[in-house]
This record gives C-alpha cells, structure tokens and sequence, in this order.
C-alpha cells in the first residue's frame, strides 16, 4: 500500500541537522549507553543518564560537526551528564569526580561493540545454571544484587561473589572468542 | 595496590557495593595509576555489555527456560528529576525489556513492581522519540504521553488492538484500550476481544466496534475518520454521533460530519511498516544485484551460481555466468534444500545432511583460479569442511576447504602420488569460530600458479599469502560444492577408508548464497566490492 512519506524538514536547515544527529544517537547510543554503565553502574540511574544525554545531545546537534567521532562527542556529554547526575544523586559511596575525570583520559576505543556484545552473548551459554540466572535476573531483570538475593534464596554478598565470577568468566570467554575470531 | 584488592573494589563499584572508605580507596587508586584506570575499563566494559547482550539472547530465544522469569523493570523518569523547562514537553516513558505475554500472571505474585504498562512497541524502525531517541524493539509502554517526530511506529494495546502512527505525532496512552491522539495520523486495527476500543481527538471520539480504522489530525485543519472494515461509532466533540461502516469516511468541522471518500492508501499498513524495517536490507541487495550481475558478465567467470530468480523447488542450480562453458550450463542440488540468503527475499543453497551436494562441471585446466563464496557456517566445523572439492585423483586437483581449528584452505596437488601427500596447502589462521556460527562471511582465494602463489581475503580483506613450491596447473572437470564426491568403492579411493569418516566425510553444514569461479585473479579491490556489501553505510 502507498502511504505518504514522513514529512522531513528541509536538507540543511537546522532541523535537518538536529534529526541527523538524533539519528546518530539512536544508532550508538547502546555503545554510549555501555560508557555511562561504567562509570554509573545502576542500570535505571545509567538509564536516566542516556535520556539527559540524548536531550543535549539534541540540543547541542548544531555544535557537532559531520565526519568527526560521533561517539567520542557523545560520550563527553554523556559523562558531563554523569557528573550532574552524581551531585544530584548525592552517594558518599560512588566513586569521586576526580577519578571519572582521570577515567575519562583513558577511555578505551569502543571498537566492533556488536561483536563484543555478540561475543558476549555467546559466552552467556558458559555459564552455570545457577550463575546465569543470577546474571539473567541482574542484567534483564535490573535487579539489585539484594533482589536478586531474596530471587533465589541467597544472601546479597553471595550474590556479588557470584556476579563478579559471572563477569570474570565472561570476560576471558569473551576475550578468548575475539582473539579467535581475528 | 595488589591486583585482587582492586578487582574486588572494581565488581563492588560494578554492584552498588562499595563502602565510603572503599569508594574514596578505589578513587584515589584511578587517579594515581594508569594500570588501575585501565583494569577499571576491562571489568566494567563488560558490565555496560552486559544488559544489551542478555536483552538480544533473550530476543532470540536462546535461552527461552528463563524468559518466563522476566518481567519489565519500568524505566520512567521521574518528573522531579527534569529540569522545569523539560517539563511541559510530555514524557516519553518506556521499559527497556518485556516481559513473556501469557506468563505474567502467574508470576506477577513475586514480582516486586507493579506492572502498569498498558502497551508494547511491537515495532518502529527509523522511529524517534522526543525526550527518548529510540525506544527497543519488544519494549513495555508506560500509560502517559509519548511524542514521535520521525519514522512510524506499531504499538499493541493490553487488550489487543494495534495500531500504527506516523510522525510526526503525539499522543497519549490512557489505558489497555483507549489513546488520545494530540497529532498526526494513526492506522488502527481491532480483533473481537478489544472492541471499544477508543482514540479521542480534540475534536472527535473514534469508539472502535471490532473492525480497521484510520484517523488523521492534522496540525491545521479538520480531523478524519476512514473505516476501512467493521464499524465505528463516532462522536463529535459538540456533541454530535455517527456510526460509519466499511468503506466511509468523515471530516469534521465545527462539530459538523461531511463525508469524503476513504482513502486507506493515505495510511501505512502493518506490512508497509514492516517492509519499512526492512529497507535498508532491500537496499543492500539492490546494491548486490549490480554487483552480481557485473560479475556474471565478466568474461573469465566460468561459474557464478547467485542463487537468484530461482524457484524453491529447482533441483538444478543455475550458473549465471554469461561465458560459461557449454557443459556448465547448470549444476546438481542435491540433498541440499533453498533457504534465505544474506537478505530477506535473497536465496541460498542450506546444507545440513552429509550427502547434501551441489554437483557441476568445468572442463579444463587453468592457470590463474579466483574462487569466491559468502558462506554462513550453521554448526560447529568438522575435522574438513568442503567448500569446493574437484575428484580428478591426479595433478592439479583442488580443495577448497575450513579446517576444525577454523582457517581457510586452499590445496593444490602438485605432485603425481595417490594419496595427500603431493598437495601443498596454504591456509590462514583461525578466521572461523563460534561467534561466527550462524554470522555470513564472504571467503576468496586467488591462485596464480604461475607465481605460484595463494592469496586469502576474509570479508574483503587480505588475511593470509603463502607459496607453492611445485608448478602445477589446477585442473577442474566435476566439483562439487559443499561436499567432496569420492566414492569409497571406487579402487582410487578406498585408501581414504583408513582416515576414518572425519577424513573422508567432508560435508558443509550451513548456507551459502553465492559462488564464483573467475579464470582471472579478481583485483583485491574487485574482491573487497563483493564483500563489503553495505560497509560503506556503517
């Protein structure tokens, strides 16, 4: 059936612009969405974050500039939301300012991320029952590790013991499968 | 620092776990120490991973014993956070996961949250959400109010109904069974269960009878109602009512109903939307067509099966290639069943059982080979795997194969022995594992036998050159695709029984989409063009 297509802004004009942009966003922002992960490790405040970082990542569109890192802009946005989202959040237990700013010199490229989320996902069938319906629940469910706990009759330090094994599993399952696959 | 202490500080970070002390511990590390820093990024890239790994294995199914487990985490910000300007502009709030439709009853007792999402994105390529960007694939609806300003999206009700709204829109999901459409225009459809369903417009109220219906509000202007099957009732919003059946259509203005014809083209259709996801699949296979198309008409391609304009139950494959030898008109499927290729609509020979071949013949030796195949790798490899295999049993004889630990082989018999002890192989290091199951790659493999050289590309790029040391020209005649065609009975090859079956079964289990066979060495530009279909747009 024909239908009429969406009405676009005209080439070139600002709006234009803009929609590129939030093109751009849509299309990385699970690679964006990963680099506030790290440094905000809740997935609902990480959640938050991506939503704040896509507003000025909207309306900052004119400021980017086509052919540069998309993500690299992106992402320096996202941690300036990060550090907002951290005075707000107001947590004595987080990690400091200082140490996202020096995290932030070393960021490393996120090369082929769909690979990696792919490796990843591979990796997953590794894992014990029991370790991956931990992960499963955390990771899917975005449950607390104190959640997950009450889940599945553990104690919430048992179920970080757990998780960092998941993690520590996965990494070299995932590293291993990269180094594979050239 | 020792290097345990600051894993444990890095997952209890990664958990919400850490105390003040080992917050201010695990900071004034990072600062200091660049190896720190660096082991940060390798723990936590996996924990930002993470949640999109699990929501895709959970999409595909792979592991469907925890699905029913699931449920939404509702994802919704709240309005205190924002910042008063942001305010006013309507929320767009959504769960990132879902949850498994029937199950959730049953499982809701444990469930922490109360579930109030009334909708779920079924699907909404290209789509834009103000406040939002994009909303995943399968995601939960919160009730409240959601603005779209670009693509289209379909969005299915608690109770059933569907319906499709094109940008630019905003509206409002009240509840299981009722919207409000602020702008734009929106396609619905209603099976038996949802009737009563109801869209409320400014300036009209669609209360649904069982049926398909369309509704525009335009920016300026008077609101339509177009039925499209069923019935309808509307109602004005200065009180005036209406029903309308199959085939009417209304407008609105001051509260009066003036009829105009109905137009369901004006509308996108569920299969419009889902052709619109897609699109940019199509566009790659028109861009492949081009390509293969100039490839059948290159005089030295002695074979190019496209697998193209074919019918499913063809039991001969077509050899495209515009010069082929007269005896190569077609080739043998046997076994061998036709699946989807790299694209939907694009066809592909599947493999699967050890007989499963594809059977053809070029007569002939030559000196300079190119071979090409976009191949997807369904199961684990066995000890050899056949891409193509020639039977001759004398000089010049060919083996095209993946090996077990992965790598791409191409062998060539250049000496007069019996047995395998007269080829020389040149293979690249592993390029095939698991992660690549089920993933197309395009394999190539030049020969000059001249130079004496063979040449591998992976997906277009250059992995591997090796030498020959013995000159031999490759000679064809039968070969086969997928498999190799030795008999075991035959006195020429009964010496194969002593490697057992993982030698002498070679078969290829998985897809492959497209075959060419080049009596010229394609340039590594040329080979590059065939396999990075598409790369230009990432």
């Amino acid at each position: 059936m024909p239908h009429p297509s969406p009405s676009e802004p005209n080439a070139n004009s600002p709006a234009s612009h803009q929609l590129q942009v939030q093109r751009l966003f849509v299309k990385h922002q699970s690679v964006v969405k990963a680099y506030i992960l790290s440094l905000l490790p809740s997935l609902t405040d990480a959640e938050d974050v991506l939503q704040e970082t896509f507003l000025t990542v909207s309306a900052k569109a004119g400021t980017f500039e086509e052919g540069t890192n998309f993500v690299a802009w992106a992402c320096t946005i996202a941690r300036f939301k990060v550090l907002e989202a951290r005075r707000r959040l107001n947590n004595p237990r987080a990690i400091t300012d200082e140490a996202i700013d020096a995290l932030a010199e070393d960021v490393p490229e996120p090369l082929f991320f769909e690979e990696q989320v792919d490796a990843v996902r591979n990796c997953l069938e590794r894992l014990a029952p029991r370790a991956k319906q931990i992960v499963w629940l955390r990771y899917h469910g975005g449950l607390s590790c104190e959640d997950v706990g009450r889940q599945v009759g553990w104690g919430a330090a048992a179920v970080r013991v757990a998780l960092a094994k998941a993690r520590n599993v996965l990494r070299s399952c995932v590293e291993f499968q990269l180094r594979r696959a050239v | 620092m020792k290097t345990e202490r600051l894993t444990e500080l890095i997952h209890a970070h990664l958990d919400g776990a850490l105390s003040a002390e080992d917050a201010g511990e695990l900071s004034a590390e990072l600062v200091a120490n660049t190896a720190a820093r660096r082991a940060f990024w390798e723990h936590s890239a996996l924990h930002g991973l993470l949640p999109e790994a699990v929501h895709l294995a959970w999409l595909s199914g792979v592991t469907p014993q925890y699905a029913e487990k699931i449920v939404a985490l509702p994802i919704q910000l709240p309005p205190r956070r924002w910042p008063g300007i942001l305010r006013g502009i309507g929320l767009a709030a959504a769960a990132c996961f879902v949850i498994a439709g029937g199950l959730w009853s049953s499982t809701q007792s444990w469930w922490p949250w109360r579930d109030r999402s009334v909708a779920t994105l079924v699907r909404a390529p290209d789509a834009i959400w103000e406040t939002r960007g994009a909303i995943a694939r399968d995601s939960r609806l919160l009730p409240g109010r959601y603005r779209l300003n670009a693509g289209a999206a379909e969005i299915r009700f608690r109770s059933g109904a569907r319906f499709i709204v094109e940008a630019p829109a905003e509206m409002d999901l009240s509840n299981n069974n009722t919207a409000r459409l602020y702008l734009g225009q929106v396609s619905g459809f209603v099976p038996p269960e949802a009737r009563g369903f109801t869209v409320i417009t400014p300036s009209l109220t669609l209360v649904d009878l069982g049926t398909a219906f369309g509704i525009k509000m335009p920016p300026v202007g008077p609101a339509e109602a177009h039925v499209f099957e069923g019935e309808v009732s509307v109602k004005a919003d200065v009180g005036g009512k209406r029903s309308l059946v199959r085939g009417e259509a209304v407008k609105i203005v001051n509260g009066d109903f003036t009829d105009i014809p109905s137009r369901p083209e004006d509308f996108l259709s569920a299969e419009g939307l889902a052709a619109r996801e897609s699109s940019v699949a199509k566009r790659h296979l028109a861009k492949w067509h081009g390509l293969a198309e100039r490839l059948s008409r290159d005089p030295a391609t002695l074979v190019h099966f496209t697998c193209e304009g074919q019918e499913r139950y063809d039991t001969a494959l077509r050899n495209d290639a515009v010069s082929r030898h007269a005896d190569a008109h077609t080739a043998m499927i046997i076994g061998a069943t036709w699946a989807e290729g790299r694209w939907p609509g694009k066809g592909a020979i599947l493999f699967r059982q050890s007989g499963d071949r594809v059977r053809f013949e070029v007569p002939g030796k030559y000196k300079t080979l190119t071979l090409l195949a976009s191949v997807c790798l369904e199961a684990p490899p066995h000890e050899f795997n056949a891409l193509l295999m020639t039977e001759n049993h004398s000089l010049g004889d060919l083996r095209w194969q993946i090996f077990r630990e992965g790598n791409l082989a191409l062998a060539l018999r250049t000496g007069p022995a019996s047995d395998d002890r007269q080829f020389e192989t040149v293979k690249t290091k592993a390029i095939m594992s698991e992660a690549m199951l089920g993933r197309w790659v395009t394999l190539a493999s030049v020969l000059d036998t001249e130079a004496g050289t063979v040449t591998h590309y992976v997906d277009g790029e250059q992995v591997e050159q090796g030498m020959l040391e013995r000159k031999a020209e490759a000679q064809l005649n039968a070969m086969e695709l997928g498999n190799w065609g030795i008999q075991l009975d035959d006195p020429r090859w009964t010496w194969t029984k002593a490697g057992g079956p993982a030698f002498y079964d070679r078969h290829f289990v998985g897809r492959i989409d497209q075959f060419a066979l080049l009596s010229r060495a394609l340039s590594p530009e040329e080979i590059r063009a065939h396999s990075q279909i598409g790369e230009a747009e990432r």
